[in-house]
């Protein structure tokens, strides 16, 4: 399975503004940023327990994914969010050392795609 | 991108910044979504404002009052959720397009949003491409049910202000459905819009309940145009409603659903009957005003010419009134004529016996209407005879003359009355108007405080008869009226068989009047009840008195008119003459005649069977010269006839008298009656009725009419008497 929904990218790709450079470098570039922040900020947060910060990051991270089309991703974060809700501590920790394994896979992955578009 | 997403600065006047393009508010935390969106949206011609949380979404739609909200769920400070509830609370955001974004998976977000008051949702990732267009759809349903709401309102405005509602019913399951102000007029709550259509019938009096429903469904079935007033009493007055509708109709012809308007057009009946009331009303008394009494003239007019029936005009003007206003002012003149109105409107009331109404028309049979001033005109629509216009003219004057208190005075008016009387003066309005007029000018000159008709031949008899009338009143009150006795000779025995008691009327000073000249009158003013108890009762203490002193006994016969049996209580009046004199009821014969029985012959049998359960005898007066129908003669309850001096004064010469008298009594000894003959003068004629076998005579022959002494003398003289004796045999 496509870590990225090359619709979701090519959507992104083709946003055409006026006198203006297109949307996908740039925006990537935000969603990475804000992704690696997140990532650290959650795990910080599951280092200490913090569940409420563990979820909000969980959402806020799903959100930029669910943007991006990077599939794989959101769902795992979908997963996590559960875990969280439902206090799911051992499964939430074993799925957090996975998470940045798999921001990694989904920045690769539509990294190609800047690429072309360049 | 107008706004850094963290800067919400207001700018002053903001709501006056002209939306060249459409303002879209976004609002997530997301940098990224924002920017891919402004991307699209910047592209496709929208303006676009960023917010990062929710309350800052609130700030920027107070202060630039965007076209559109795009709102994410989940944010810090403030959630969209909360945001979407507050941005609805207020006047500019109730109806503004929010459209939410969510994960694929959030579906608490969406249930919770679309509570809040999202209008839609969108789920990430976002089709930028599809988004203008989700957008302007959304622009464009916003536009379209603004105008809705629009038109809504300014719908609702003008029913409220024509006070119409509309409605519908559905023919087949009865459902209504009814707009707000129509809820409003019928009194449902506001926020009702729907019901049965027995709730609304409910809302009905009962007594119009029925017709409502009657012809709603007459009006489905037969699949036409319902038009309907009712009035409605609400919570504080009775209002006139209007029900209209007009039925769809399906392909076979049937009516689907009724659909149309309620008016209350309380206001608008209420005008048109002040308008009416202006036309048609004198504004001081209440009467009707000249136009209408020419309507009322005219539509009499029309029924007398169809009916040949006859009426009065009565003219009347108030004597001296202007002394009145000008000596107590022009108020007390209008409290005068006000007074005067109802003086006159009672009159007629109670002279409604006299001249009953005429059905024809569904009118009272008199009406009266000022026509200005001082004058008055009475329209009497059903007369019998001029007498009847000069009895109500009397009664008007006998009542207007009566004092009147004005203020703390204490005033009294006379009034003259010229008559005219349809169709002798007149076959037109104006003829009959202009008489009348003429006559009471007349009548003023013959010195005020009367009455005077405009035909003078015509005034002449009503008065003659009026006089008459007021006379005989006095006659029965003042004793003027006496009873004459006239002898019945038994032609077997030769003996006094009985007595008919004969009414005379000893006038002051016209002397002996002859019941032919009053009887008449009397039946038609109904001085008749009064005088035909006067006579029964006499009667019978008379003959009780004789048998007391031991003359007789023999029977004594009074004469009865019909009216005495249809108008009276004749039963109570001999049981009461009965019961009074102590007589014997086999003494008492009641002689009348066939009229009786020309209008219900069943009820006459009927009274005279109860009358001979008495023990009295019962005579028809007059057989042969009225209809003498013998079909029925058998079955009426009679014990004698009487017959008609007509045929027994030519008897001796006329041989046609001859034979009907000979078929007379020979009719009644077949049916076991007996039989009388009257107006016996002469010999020759007792002779032909001893030939035929007749049972009685009575006439001048055998004694005149006598008073109680000088009877009782004849009685004394011949206590033997017999046919040869009287008869010279």
């Amino acid at each position: 399975m496509m870590a990225i929904d090359s619709n979701a990218v090519n959507v992104i790709r083709a946003l055409l503004r006026p006198r203006k450079p297109v949307l996908l470098t740039p925006t990537v570039s935000l969603i990475a940023k804000s992704i690696q922040n997140d990532v650290s900020q959650l795990l910080s947060a599951t280092n200490v327990a913090d569940t409420e910060l563990v979820r909000k990051t969980v959402r806020s991270v799903k959100s930029c994914s669910a943007y991006l089309g990077a599939i794989v991703l959101t769902n795992s974060l979908s997963d996590r969010e559960i875990a969280v809700c439902k206090s799911h501590q051992n499964v939430y920790q074993v799925l957090s050392h996975r998470l940045q394994g798999e921001i990694d896979i989904a920045l690769d992955e539509i990294q190609e795609y800047v690429e072309q578009a360049a | 991108m107008n706004l850094p997403a963290t800067n919400c600065a207001v700018p002053i006047f903001s709501h006056m910044v002209r939306k060249e393009r459409p303002v879209v508010l976004h609002v997530d935390d997301d940098a990224s979504s924002l920017v891919m969106a402004e991307g699209a949206l910047e592209a496709a011609g929208f303006k676009v404002l960023h917010a990062s949380n929710g309350q800052q979404a609130i700030d920027l739609f107070e202060a630039y009052c965007p076209d559109l909200i795009i709102m994410d769920a989940v944010m810090p400070i403030m959630d969209g959720l909360d945001a979407i509830a507050a941005i609805r609370k207020k006047t500019m955001g109730k109806h503004i397009p929010i459209l939410m974004t969510t994960g694929p998976d959030d579906l608490d977000s969406i249930t919770r949003a679309y509570e809040e008051g999202a209008t839609d949702f969108l789920t990430k990732p976002v089709n930028f491409f599809i988004l203008p267009y989700r957008l302007r759809y959304m622009l464009r349903s916003k536009a379209t049910a603004d105008d809705l709401r629009t038109s809504q309102s300014q719908l609702d405005n003008a029913q409220r202000i024509a006070r119409l509602g509309h409605w519908q019913l559905n023919s087949h399951n009865h459902e209504m459905s009814w707009s707000r102000e129509f809820a409003r007029i019928i009194g449902f709550g506001a926020t009702r819009v729907s019901g049965a259509w027995s709730d609304f019938l409910e809302k009905i009096p009962p007594d119009q309940c029925d017709s409502v429903r009657l012809a709603t469904e007459t009006a489905i079935a037969e699949a036409h145009y319902l038009s309907i007033e009712f009035t409605f009493i609400s919570e504080i007055d009775a209002r006139t409603l209007r029900l209209e509708a007009e039925p769809y109709i399906d392909e076979s012809g049937a009516c689907t659903q009724m659909v149309g308007t309620l008016q209350d057009i309380t206001e608008h009946t209420s005008a048109q009957q002040q308008i009416h009331d202006l036309a048609y009303f004198d504004l001081i008394t209440g009467l009707p005003n000249r136009a209408q009494l020419s309507e009322q003239l005219n539509a009499t007019l029309k029924l007398a010419e169809r009916t040949g029936g006859k009426f009065a005009l009565l003219f009347l003007d108030l004597d001296h009134f202007k002394k009145v206003n000008d000596s107590l002012g022009h108020d007390a003149g209008d409290d005068l004529l006000m007074q005067v109105s109802k003086r006159l409107s009672d009159v007629l009331r109670d002279s409604d016996a006299l001249c009953p109404p005429v059905k024809a028309v569904n009118q009272s049979s008199h009406s009266v209407a000022r026509l200005g001033g001082d004058e008055f005109v009475v329209l009497l629509r059903h007369i019998k005879n001029v007498e009847d216009a000069a009895r109500v003219a009397e009664r008007i004057s006998s009542s207007v003359r009566s004092p009147y208190l004005i203020g703390d005075f204490e005033v009294v008016v006379t009034t003259t009355i010229g008559i005219s009387v349809y169709p002798t003066d007149g076959r037109d309005a104006d003829s009959l108007m202009k008489h009348a007029d003429v006559a009471m000018y007349h009548a003023k000159e013959e010195g005020r405080n009367g009455f005077q008709f405009y035909s003078r031949e015509i005034h002449e008899i009503a008065l003659a008869k009026f006089a008459m009338e007021k006379d005989l009143k006095q006659a029965i009150e003042q004793d003027q009226l006496s009873l004459l006795y006239q002898p019945k000779i038994d032609l077997k025995s030769g003996a006094v068989s009985g007595v008919e008691a004969l009414l005379r009327w000893n006038h002051p000073e016209k002397g002996c009047i002859s019941p032919v000249e009053f009887i008449a009158l009397a039946e038609e003013t109904g001085l008749i009840l009064p005088l035909g108890q006067w006579v029964l009762d006499n009667a019978c203490k008379q003959i009780q008195l004789w048998i007391e002193k031991g003359l007789g006994p023999f029977s004594i016969a009074v004469n009865c008119s019909s009216l005495q049996f249809t108008l009276g209580n004749i039963i109570y009046d001999v049981n009461n003459a009965l019961t009074k004199s102590g007589l014997n009821p086999e003494y008492l014969e009641i002689e009348l005649t066939e009229n009786l029985f020309l209008h219900n012959i069943d009820k006459g049998i009927q009274t005279l069977s109860r009358l001979k359960e008495l023990g009295i005898k019962i005579a028809l007066d007059d057989f042969g010269a009225g209809f003498s129908s013998l079909s029925y003669l058998k079955r009426l309850p009679v014990d004698k006839l009487k017959i008609d001096r007509s045929f027994v004064s030519e008897l001796d010469t006329d041989k046609g008298d001859s034979a009907i008298v000979s078929a007379i009594i020979s009719l009644s000894q077949n049916l076991g009656l007996g039989v009388v003959a009257e107006g016996v003068e002469r010999h020759s004629q007792l002779k032909i009725l001893l030939d035929f076998k007749c049972d009685e005579i009575q006439g001048f022959m055998i004694c005149r009419p006598l008073s109680p002494d000088d009877f009782e003398a004849w009685l004394r003289d011949n206590a033997e008497v017999s046919v040869a004796k009287v008869s010279g045999f």
